[in-house]
């Protein structure tokens, strides 16, 4: 394949594209999926308002 | 190379890294922004930086030098990075350390361990592993990179090496992580840029993709002539199995560096600066091919080098890539540079490797700053303080132990080179060994009792230890503890043993002896547990 012998060092190439081939799909599959949910912003926002409590005691 | 050239590209290259740190600075108002970006890192700067912290100087140039000896089958480094350093890590580890993070308020990796299984103990030790391993895997980068530099402007290495380390000191220590992470990513998008026009250029130069790869194929008998002792069958083909070659190639390059990814403290904080498991997919895709270009190109460079300087290169023709340069690994590339590239791209290589230097070595006195300051000063010391202040102190600190060792170690040690040039992998491993069982059983085992958790981080790491100072010979030979106790170089001297790599044998012993001592303490309380795994799917 493209010049390569054996099978070892095409196999790698062909497994490097195609795990670089899944990261894309996988990418724009779920490029838009996950964002932060209600429940996950507040416990962001009471996260934050701790951090800026202790800070403030220091 | 021409010298004005190479000072505008370099000025204007530290310019923007100066701004992007007044950038950070400016941005930086707390504990968080300054160890977590604020949780609010853009997808593209988070997978850049978190590929351009993985991929050092030493990277490209030593593993591309590497390749052009081994050949072709380091190209299974590559795979393993992206699956397993890319997809698997992102998916599969950095969303539920992402959301478990938050959850425990977490700021650095120590700090999460140590959260998770409720131990300010567990978090001063992991804090203390990696202050006391990760100085020599800096400086091996340091070293990688004042050579370089010295090499390229003609100066002194310590010049070069002093003048390094305070430019990087001073945007850490200013920015904290958002000047890491900023810069990371411009220094990532030049390392991606020099590393496909390298690629393009040897390809164009050595006839095309298939034709390039077939004269090296060509070349196998060649290949074998020289090295066919030690189990080399071609550039393009994989070391006979079992033999010298094939167990470094297997063994240390490809799974000890392919699996100790998933285990480097400074690429696991990058999953906590993200807002939402959004970004995280995003960067599944930037990051994926990031690497296939920065980890990929040096592993098929190096091997088409010798392609050139057997047939293209009249002043080194009839010469391998090796003997070309004189037997010296870490040449091979430099040499290609010059020898076979325009004068333009030697500049802008120049830079790509400074690039490389900087953001692996930025994120490292980072995570080494944040270890002494954060987790071992503030937390498992108990004593209170501004966390910013503590947390610049300790990367001073830490700046300065590296910047002594990469200075004073080939200065002072006959043998100090030889144990930085192991740096990278004893650090790899080490980290692969003792963190690995217990942060993969942490987010995905409510059950698991902290006496685990302690038990596969000594295990892992004394196993890594023992085999690193008795065994594993590249290692145990430059330590000279072996010699000194037992007269011999290796206990198994002269065995294939002396050849495995230490994440071998290390890392499954952690995960047998962490499942073993699970049976074994009290399990986690009900509320902490339910705290710790709140909204992790």
């Amino acid at each position: 394949m493209f010049g390569l012998d054996g099978f070892g060092v095409p196999l790698g190439l062909a497994l490097t594209l195609a795990s670089a081939l899944i990261c894309i799909v996988y990418g724009i599959k779920n490029w838009n999926r996950g964002f932060l949910n209600d429940d996950e912003a507040k416990r962001k926002k009471s996260w934050l308002e701790e951090e800026h409590r202790i800070e403030d005691t220091l | 190379m021409s010298i004005p050239l190479l000072t505008c590209v370099v000025l204007v290259y530290l310019s923007i890294v100066a701004y992007l740190t007044v950038k950070a600075y400016r941005d930086t108002n707390s504990a968080s922004d300054y160890m977590l970006a604020g949780r609010e890192i853009h997808p593209f700067v988070m997978a850049i930086s978190y590929g351009a912290t993985f991929v050092s100087t030493s990277a490209i140039i030593g593993f591309g030098g590497a390749a052009a000896v081994f050949g072709m089958s380091v190209l299974w480094l590559t795979f393993l990075t992206i699956l397993v350093g890319v997809f698997i890590a992102f998916v599969f580890f950095g969303r539920r350390t992402r959301v478990m993070g938050l959850n425990l308020g977490a700021h650095t990796f120590p700090e999460f361990l140590g959260r998770r299984f409720d131990s300010r103990g567990l978090q001063g030790l992991t804090a203390t592993l990696i202050f006391i391993a990760m100085p020599l895997y800096a400086s091996v980068v340091l070293m990688g990179g004042g050579k370089f530099i010295a090499q390229i402007l003609a100066i002194d290495y310590s010049v070069a090496l002093f003048f390094l380390t305070i430019i990087i000191a001073i945007y850490v220590i200013m920015g904290g992580l958002k000047a890491v992470m900023y810069t990371d990513a411009f220094q990532g998008s030049i390392m991606f840029s020099g590393l496909v026009i390298l690629l393009a250029v040897t390809y164009y130069k050595l006839g095309g993709i298939t034709q390039a790869h077939q004269r090296l194929s060509d070349m196998s008998e060649i290949a074998v002539k020289i090295f066919g002792a030690k189990g080399h069958t071609g550039w393009t083909t994989f070391p006979q199995l079992g033999s010298e070659y094939w167990l470094v190639v297997v063994t240390t390059i490809i799974l000890g560096v392919g699996i100790g990814v998933l285990a480097q403290p400074q690429l696991i904080v990058r999953f906590m600066t993200v807002k939402s498991d959004r970004e995280l997919n995003r960067a599944v895709l930037i990051g994926g091919i990031f690497i296939l270009v920065v980890v990929g190109v040096p592993f098929i460079v190096g091997p088409l080098a010798n392609v050139f300087f057997y047939y293209e290169n009249s002043a080194t023709a009839g010469k391998i890539a090796l003997l070309a340069a004189d037997k010296n690994v870490a040449q091979i590339i430099p040499m290609y540079i010059s020898a076979a590239m325009p004068q333009w791209f030697t500049a802008l290589f120049m830079i790509t490797l400074l690039s490389a230097a900087m953001s692996t070595l930025s994120s490292q006195f980072h995570a080494m700053g944040t270890s002494l300051g954060r987790d071992i000063y503030e937390k498992a010391l108990g004593r209170s303080g501004n966390s910013v202040l503590l947390t610049r102190v300790g990367i001073l600190f830490a700046i300065m132990i590296s910047y002594f060792l990469a200075w004073g170690l080939p200065h002072f040690f006959e043998g100090g080179t030889a144990i930085i040039a192991r740096g990278t992998a004893i650090f790899f491993g080490i980290c692969a060994a003792a963190f690995l069982p217990i942060y993969f059983g942490g987010i995905y085992f409510k059950g698991m009792t902290r006496f685990a958790a302690y038990a596969g981080f000594f295990s892992g790491t004394l196993m890594s230890l023992f085999w690193l100072f008795f065994i594993h010979i590249k290692e145990s030979k430059p330590l000279l503890i072996c010699k000194a106790l037992f007269g011999v170089d290796s206990l198994a001297a002269g065995t294939k043993w002396a050849l495995v790599d230490p994440l071998v044998i290390a890392l499954p012993t952690a995960i047998v002896v962490t499942l073993i001592a699970n049976f074994f303490g009290r399990p986690p309380s009900e509320q902490h547990i339910q705290k710790c795994f709140e909204a992790v799917r």
